[in-house]
């Protein structure tokens, strides 16, 4: 058995041999004083050879072969530019919208001969215009302040796509 | 390629690359992820399998690749590895525990231990009893080499063991 053990130490032996080694080791009292020191190398061989998997391993492994995969889906670049060309896209055509709407407006207010209605009276026109431009004052600061508003309704509305 | 065939043709190899997957992570639970992970990835890519020409072989070298990666993301070194292995055998009488645990812990510190070559050598033939060809065959290393890096990890593991007994 010693010449054996040798053999195997020196890369010699065979599958056969080797099997015969974890036997002997294996068998307990039987094993020499001078070859007791390799007895747990041969053993431990034995008790890997052993050593499985638990017993619900196949269970859950059928469970999980089936399931979908389940990738994390991220919005990345490419639909956050299709959503902002979108954005800008809806924009331009608002725009155009309302500006098609004023244009029409315009067009309607060519048609009426204002000088009719024009003031001869200088100091009346004067009194006329000046209510007109604080008309114009008050309009223009009213749609900058809902401007204001619009932004801050766009920057709540843009937290969605970042 | 369906359940059944899976349970005949694959699943037999589960063992082998739970011990072959020990032999790197040292934790047996993180082994036997490693192996569902592995088999996951076969099932999924099953129309492939026709492809492979020894799917034992792409298991193990499957079952090593996952397994350091396991140990990378957990940023364990190889060499320490065998410090932390968990490796209780709960099978086993408590008799045989005691007697036992230190002395196997001893073998397995030393071949976790070994340089990776060497340990996936000794671990596929004196745990698996694989051929000196199949083993060649599933590491892709040729078979004088192989020759050559087992009788340096048994030299090795025999040097260690007088040491430390």
């Amino acid at each position: 058995m010693k010449a054996l053990i040798e053999k195997y130490f020196e890369g010699e032996t065979s599958l056969e041999e080797e099997a015969r080694l974890r036997d002997y080791f294996n068998s307990g009292e039987g094993v020499a004083e001078d070859l007791r020191e390799f007895q747990p190398l041969f053993q431990h061989f034995s008790t890997e050879r052993d050593r499985g998997l638990s017993d619900d391993f196949d269970e859950a492994l059928f469970q999980k072969m089936d399931l979908p995969d389940t990738k994390v889906v991220r919005m990345n670049t490419r639909p956050r530019h299709l959503l902002r060309i979108a954005a800008v896209g809806a924009v331009l055509v608002g725009a155009m919208f309302f500006l098609q709407k004023n244009n029409s407006t315009h067009a309607q207010q060519a048609s009426i001969d204002w000088s009719k209605y024009e003031i001869k009276d200088e100091k009346i026109a004067y009194e006329e215009t000046v209510k007109a431009l604080k008309l114009l004052s008050n309009k223009l600061n009213k749609g900058t302040k809902r401007a204001g508003e619009e932004m801050k309704e766009l920057e709540k509305v843009g937290k969605y796509f970042n | 390629m369906n359940h059944h065939e899976f349970k005949t043709l694959i699943l037999p190899f589960k063992n082998r690359l739970f011990r072959f997957a020990i032999g790197i992570v040292g934790q047996t639970a993180e082994a036997e992820d490693v192996v569902q992970e592995v088999f996951i990835k076969l099932w999924k890519n099953r129309q492939q399998i026709a492809q492979i020409s020894n799917v034992e072989a792409w298991c193990i070298t499957a079952t090593k690749n996952l397994s350091i990666d396991k140990l990378r993301s957990k940023h364990q070194r190889m060499v320490p590895m065998a410090a932390g292995f968990d490796l209780h055998d709960h099978s086993a009488t408590p008799y045989e525990e005691t007697v036992t645990h230190d002395v196997f812990d001893q073998v397995r510190n030393l071949m976790g231990r070994l340089p990776e070559k060497q340990r996936d050598i000794m671990q596929l033939r004196d745990i698996e009893g694989l051929s000196y060809q199949e083993i060649a065959e599933t590491l892709n290393v040729p078979m004088d080499q192989v020759k050559v890096y087992l009788f340096r990890a048994r030299k090795a593991v025999r040097e260690g063991m007088r040491h430390e007994v």
